[in-house]
């Protein structure tokens, strides 16, 4: 039999032994139970009495202090208009959020639309339409289209125009041809090819435009003394440019200008972006041995011309119809057609985050009273796990800095529980048998109940003056707080494309949308007997938080990536309105989400 | 005059509230005999005993009018009691809990429920009541009331450790004195 067995047999034997047991007091102890009683009986009667002419019709004044320490349950709640219409203001907050996304997305669309060519007007103009150089300048949607169909139309004119001259000027090389047999075969290899490369737009986009290596070993020996004006005015100085003349025959540097003629920089650049086309497109097409440049200025302008005409059309492809998937393929097109913002280090670009985190949250308790040892029973509060979320804008100003902002969501649920605890040995609750009211300094108030049925709290035949007869008490307080918050961060990003570390800081607006208080001190010896405080709170609506995080980012495919945040968040303020306690809530989250770019 | 059994609990309690002499004396001539020997296990000698079972049974009269459940009025009844026996102990010793054990190992093992069954329930109260006071206190309060030792150091301001150090020793003594009167002791049984 092991110690356990041996103890518990003995204690069975012991109890059925002396708990039925009975023993007959001594005779004379009725007698002195009965004359106790009357005697105390009696002095009770007469104690009564003296007080009774000495306390009726005495009225005593209540002391200042005590009105603003004691609440009563029923008056301490003070349910303001933000807690009142809580659900309606979430709801606005939803909406809000909602706005939000719908603002950026707007907001993401008008600049990067580039199938829209937007002509920024002159400062003449903005003064003239606004009256101040200085304002900021307008341009309707409306008038931008009909501005791109014009432009369309005007380039559209100016092509046909290039290539009627064109052909003038091929009639004319052509009326060479029986003075120079060579080169007329040249000519004739030439204006096959112009033919055969303004038939569609796609070929135009092809390296048809390069001349073969031997024509332009030939083309090379063709000189005239014709004058060198472009249609623009603008005068050739050097027929290759030595940028371009390392793969190309074709000198491509003027090609904008012949276009369309076009007098603002966005058209500009427009054309100058199928420079790279033609330089790449030439690429291949030099294999030949390099001669001596005695290409004419006016066959360079004639082939300048014939490019011009193909990109133009090219152009007006590029700027009339959807962006077409072989355009694609085009080295620096793609920079016309795609209105996805492109990675790099000046990057700015609207995100979506939203954030999910196994939470804990405290508080920092402080007291003003001088009574400190009333904190000391909340060393013993438990704080409750809970979820916090957020969904948040995050604008990326730069490769490394993004700024943030939303709303959020997260608790500050706290318990505190005795279950057996003494009167004596608990300082936070005062019980007043003569008055009959029991007194509760909480860290967020302090109530008291009067008219308590204290028989119920007191031992059976207790005294009520007499607190060593006060029996054991239960006592449980729970405090729960929801915060709706907008934060406002700057985080700071750092690494690879695929992953980056990511540190976040900022400030945090809350906003009590959800508060719940109640204290329970119950008797132990009848479980039945429990006085209740509800709602015993006054808290500040409004606070401010220091929130920062650090973090991992994951790229993930098509702009979304995962987000690994811990953070942290400690209030500035006082969520107690009450002056004898400061409370500080403070929470420790370790958020998971998603980052969507826009 | 009625009979002791004439008297039902509510007609007990309503005589009592009622200051009527007859349901006093009624009441204390039913549970007289099993209050004072609880009193008997509380107190160290017969005079506490007597302290605490006068301070009980006024306790009784006085609050009668607090009882809910008439038909818990035994236990009732028993709570006061015990109630007073604890105040009894709280008041007798300031240093009830600071008393050292004398260790007396017992030599020889002992058939304790043979020990036990050899000695009354007088005698056994009486040991009950040689031990000291903290020990004695807990001891009632465990093993035959059947506190918790979480209660017992709640209601004695003690800690738990101290409540089970202190049941400990008391049975310790306890088993030593018993070990003293069960001479000769039967030899143990294969089994412990």
């Amino acid at each position: 039999m092991n110690k356990g067995s041996e103890h518990k047999a003995f204690d069975k034997q012991l109890k059925e032994r002396c708990g039925s047991h009975e023993l007959t007091p001594p005779a004379d102890l009725w007698d002195k139970v009965n004359a106790g009683l009357a005697k105390a009986e009696a002095e009770a009667s007469e104690f009564d009495e003296v007080l009774q002419d000495g306390l009726r019709g005495h009225e005593s004044t209540v002391p200042e202090a005590l009105g603003s320490m004691v609440n009563h349950p029923q008056t301490t709640t003070k349910a303001n208009f933000f807690l009142k219409h809580r659900a309606i203001l979430s709801g606005l907050g939803i909406l809000f959020m909602i706005a939000i996304v719908g603002m950026v997305q707007h907001w993401r669309n008008v600049p990067f639309d580039v199938e829209q060519p937007i002509e920024i007007p002159s400062e003449a103009d903005n003064v003239a339409e606004t009256g101040s150089a200085s304002s900021i300048p307008t341009y309707p949607r409306e008038k931008a289209e009909n501005d791109r169909a014009a432009r369309n139309t005007e380039m559209s004119n100016s092509a046909k125009d290039a290539e009627d001259a064109l052909k003038t000027d091929v009639a004319e090389l052509v009326s060479q041809k029986d003075n120079n047999i060579p080169m007329a075969k040249d000519v004739a290899a030439f204006e096959k090819a112009i033919n055969e490369s303004a038939e569609t737009s796609q070929e135009i986009a092809q390296p048809t435009f390069a001349l073969p290596d031997k024509d332009s070993t030939r083309r090379n020996e063709l000189t005239t003394d014709e004058s060198s004006d472009t249609p623009n005015g603008d005068v050739v100085q050097a027929p290759f440019d030595s940028a371009h003349n390392d793969d190309s025959d074709i000198d491509v540097t003027n090609f904008g200008h012949h276009a369309a003629a076009a007098p603002d920089s966005r058209e500009k650049q427009e054309i100058d972006i199928p420079t790279a086309v033609g330089g790449v497109d030439s690429s291949g097409g030099t294999t030949g041995t390099q001669e001596p440049m005695t290409w004419s200025r006016e066959v360079q302008d004639k082939q300048g011309e014939v490019e011009s005409n193909q990109h133009a059309d090219m152009a007006n492809e590029v700027s009339v119809y959807p962006p077409a998937t072989e355009s694609d393929s085009i080295p620096g097109l793609d920079v016309l057609n795609s209105n996805e913002p492109t990675s790099g280090a000046n990057e700015r670009v609207w995100s979506v985050v939203a954030l999910c985190a196994p939470a804990f949250s405290h508080r920092t308790l402080l007291s003003n009273l001088s009574q400190s040892r009333y904190g000391d029973v909340y060393d013993n509060q438990k704080s409750r796990l809970h979820f916090a979320g957020s969904l948040s804008a995050s604008y990326q100003f730069d490769e490394n800095w993004s700024i943030n902002f939303g709303l959020g969501y997260s608790q500050l649920s706290q318990k505190l529980e005795l279950p057996s605890i003494s009167v004596d040995a608990f300082p936070n609750v005062l019980m007043d048998g003569s008055s009959e009211s029991i007194t509760v300094y909480s860290s967020l108030n302090t109530v008291s109940s009067e008219n308590v049925d204290f028989s119920e709290f007191m031992r059976p035949g207790g005294d009520p003056d007499n607190p060593d007869d006060y029996s054991l008490i239960s006592f449980r307080e729970e405090q729960e707080f929801g915060f709706l918050s907008i934060p406002l961060t700057v985080r700071y990003t750092r690494g690879s494309q695929k992953i980056k570390w990511l540190a976040d800081a900022g400030l945090s607006a809350t906003l009590v949308v959800r508060d719940r208080s109640q204290i329970e001190v119950g008797s132990r010896d009848q479980l039945e007997a429990v006085v209740r405080f509800d709602d015993y709170h006054d808290v500040n609506t409004f606070g401010l938080r220091f929130t920062g995080g650090f973090g991992v980012w994951y790229g993930l495919r098509n702009g979304t990536s995962l987000l690994f945040l811990p953070n942290w968040s400690h209030s500035l303020g006082n969520l107690n309105r009450t002056q004898e306690w400061v409370i500080r809530p403070w929470s420790i989250g370790l958020a998971l989400g998603v980052q969507h770019r826009l | 005059m009625r009979q002791i059994d004439e008297w039902t609990n509510e007609t007990l309690v309503s005589g009592c509230i009622a200051l009527d002499p007859e349901a006093r004396r009624v009441l204390y001539d039913k549970y007289s005999a099993q209050m004072f020997s609880v009193c008997m296990r509380y107190a160290n000698d017969k005079e506490g005993a007597r302290d605490i079972f006068q301070d009980g049974f006024y306790r009784v009269y006085k609050n009668i009018g607090q009882l809910k459940n008439v038909e818990a009025l035994s236990g009732w009844i028993k709570r006061i009691f015990v109630n007073a026996g604890i105040e009894h102990c709280k008041k007798t010793s300031k240093t009830i809990f600071l008393e050292e054990l004398k260790a007396h190992p017992i030599n020889q093992p002992v058939n304790w429920n043979a020990a036990l069954s050899n000695i009354s329930t007088q005698e056994i109260i009486g040991l009950i009541q040689e031990l000291p006071e903290g020990c004695r206190t807990v001891f009632n309060m465990y093993v035959i009331e059947g506190f918790s030792h979480k209660e017992i150091a709640a209601e004695l301001q003690i800690s738990t450790g101290t409540s089970k150090s202190q049941l400990h020793d008391a049975r310790k003594i306890l088993k030593q004195k018993l070990a003293k009167l069960s001479i000769p002791s039967k030899p143990v049984t294969s089994d412990e």
